[in-house]
């Protein structure tokens, strides 16, 4: 290959990182009001709602005066974790966009990667094949663990699917055994059908998509916080399924 | 302070990316170093909702209840979820490169940007 414009390319590569990091620098240390991206108080901020869990009240009074509290109830969200009242809840057309995205990637693999050359492969040893069952045991309980907690401590449908995924890899890796099978395609496909259901069982009781149709409970129970157990469960699947029927793909084999 | 260490080293992983796609013709390596720019712009994006000795933003039993006036001993929420989405999304994005870079190496047996085709398939 030609190293034609090296020098060039270079170059603009220093001027516009040094332009960049200019630029996030001052963003982050200048001092004056409204160009510091730190300087914005929190009550200014979204978040805050988030926090205090007052979204539909547009008037700061009707925050509740004792505060959100662990153990309570009849706050209009009743997830502990508030990053995952965000993603499943307050922005949960963001998170069905997001998994329309990765639908898209995954359905893409599938295609591209259909006339796939024959490779020759190596038999796994014995001692993989031994504990590869075990791991895979474990792989799959904190996944589950991971997806249906997603409400009360960090985790959730993606990282716990992910996790269920990596036990169907080792399962791929270690016994060549139907790492392109049509089972994980119908799970996705059930799953997503079953998360435009929830959100259409909203659209028809409540007015508008994905909306709330059952109870908040208490903030911090494991039946608590309206749907977002179902919808991360959902998630949880599709993910697993997506993730496996990729890493499938590239691992190869036989039908 | 701690905003600035974070967007320090949130740059530094941004000016390595940057300057691994600009440079690099393998196209491996193009890939391994866009992913390591999304890493610092995810970085940046949570240090962005860094307060200062603030709590992940989980209520447990022994947090204070949230009122206007203790929301401030969290770190910003808002910045975590939309980092979720970006990591799950550039999962989809490498995968999908991955194929495309598969199906390259295929018809050209070369991971270098601008190989030729091979006879056989260019006569196809």
């Amino acid at each position: 290959m030609k190293k034609r414009n090296e020098g060039f390319i270079s170059l603009s590569a220093v001027i516009l990182l040094a332009a960049l990091g200019f630029l996030v620098f001052s963003a982050l240390t200048d001092g004056r009001p409204g160009l510091n991206i730190g300087s914005a108080p929190l009550e200014k901020r979204v978040s805050f709602r988030y926090l205090t869990k007052s979204v539909n009240s547009p008037d700061q009074a009707e925050i509740p005066a004792a505060g959100v509290e662990f153990g309570t109830s009849g706050y209009e969200n009743g997830s502990a974790n508030i990053v995952t009242s965000i993603v499943v809840d307050y922005r949960v057309l963001d998170t069905l966009g997001e998994i329309l995205v990765l639908f898209a990637a995954a359905g893409g693999v599938a295609l591209l990667m259909q006339e796939r050359n024959k490779k020759i492969e190596q038999e796994a040893s014995v001692i993989v094949k031994t504990a590869v069952p075990v791991i895979m045991l474990f792989a799959l309980v904190v996944g589950a663990y991971i997806v249906i907690n997603g409400h009360l401590s960090p985790g959730g449908g993606f990282s716990g699917g992910a996790v269920i995924a990596s036990a169907f890899i080792l399962q791929f890796l270690a016994f060549r055994k139907n790492p392109r099978s049509t089972g994980f395609k119908i799970t996705e496909t059930l799953a997503g059908l079953a998360i435009l259901a929830y959100g259409l069982i909203g659209l028809f009781t409540q007015g508008s998509l994905f909306a709330n149709f059952l109870p908040t409970g208490t903030v911090g129970e494991f039946l608590s916080a309206s749907g977002i157990v179902i919808l991360y469960t959902l998630i949880g699947v599709k993910v697993a399924a997506e993730l496996s029927a990729v890493s499938g793909n590239f691992i190869g084999g036989e039908e | 302070m701690e905003t600035v260490l974070f967007g320090i080293s949130a740059f530094s992983l941004v000016l390595v990316g940057i300057y691994g796609v600009l440079t690099r013709r393998n196209i491996i390596k193009i890939l391994l170093a866009l992913n390591i720019l999304e890493t610092g712009i995810n970085l940046l994006i949570v240090s962005l909702g860094n307060t200062p000795g603030g709590k992940a933003p989980i209520l447990t039993g022994s947090t204070a209840p949230v009122t206007p006036d203790t929301a401030l001993f969290f770190a910003d929420p808002l910045p975590q979820a939309l980092v979720l989405t970006s990591i799950v999304i550039g999962l989809g994005t490498t995968a999908l490169a991955l194929t495309l870079t598969l199906r390259y190496f295929r018809s050209r047996k070369s991971l270098e940007l601008g190989a030729e085709m091979t006879r056989e398939e260019a006569a196809e």
